[in-house]
């Protein structure tokens, strides 16, 4: 085992034991960003898809329109 | 069960069971590094917590192509790291400080490896942060030079010309502190 590790072990032996604080402060951050993402994905992202598949659809019926003979338009 | 087998599973079911488990596992190691490059445990508790719920939130990402341990790892330097940058009362590596144009001598490595630990411990702690963290990474955590380069945003070339700096400068305050016994 070479110096560097062995300065680590020795930092490890006062390390504090793992703060179960921190361990729910990060679960909660987790879930919130979960819960945040989630929202967004309901209010901006699926309303988005839907106008997006709706303009597309729209240019089609467009271009449709634009295909069809001069006697018709 | 691997870690790669507790990644899988916690992201199949998010269960924070898996993440306990991940969390117990580093947070001594993750502790110790901020530790060693933020120096204050308030500071190092601040960004254990903001560390691991970068890589929680970050685990799909996570390619497999290196070892778990080392994407830890790299995450918690580059946060350290930019935490100094930010800061910018404290010199990041010596390049800062080093006159132009000094011819540098490769001091090789078995110096380091040889020297008693509480000299090394010492010295670590009066080198730059940044010639700190480089050297922590290549002899501590086995970090390759790219893996290094990656961390600190800086290329291939640059990381080894740092190490060779950082060493050098271990060995000019070696033999500036402990020059009777030299």
């Amino acid at each position: 085992m070479n110096n560097f590790k062995k300065l680590e072990d020795e930092s490890l032996r006062e390390v504090p034991m793992p703060s179960e604080y921190i361990k729910e402060r990060i679960v909660g951050q987790i879930s919130n960003y979960r819960t945040f993402s989630s929202i967004i994905d309901l209010f901006v992202s699926v309303p988005f898809k839907l106008f997006t598949r709706m303009m597309s659809k729209e240019d089609n019926f467009n271009s449709m329109d634009e295909r069809k003979p001069p006697h018709l338009s | 069960m691997t870690d790669l087998e507790i990644i899988r599973l916690y992201l199949e079911k998010q269960d924070s069971t898996y993440f306990s488990i991940l969390y117990t596992k580093y947070y001594g190691r993750v502790y110790a590094k901020c530790i060693a490059i933020l120096k204050y445990s308030d500071a190092a508790q601040d960004a254990v917590q903001d560390i691991f719920t970068k890589i929680f939130l970050n685990l799909s990402g996570f390619n497999e192509k290196s070892q778990f341990s080392t994407w830890i790892y790299s995450i918690t330097y580059n946060y350290c790291i930019d935490i100094i940058r930010k800061d910018k009362k404290s010199l990041l590596f010596s390049e800062d400080i080093d006159k132009a144009g000094t011819v540098l001598e490769e001091v090789e490595d078995v110096f380091l490896m040889e020297m008693k630990l509480d000299r090394l411990k010492c010295l670590l702690d009066k080198v730059p942060v940044g010639d700190k963290a480089i050297l922590l990474m290549k002899y501590q955590d086995d970090m390759s030079i790219k893996e290094i380069g990656d961390v600190i945003t800086k290329s291939e070339s640059a990381i080894k010309m740092q190490l060779k700096r950082a060493k050098q400068k271990i060995k000019d305050m070696y033999d500036e502190l402990y020059s009777d016994d030299v």
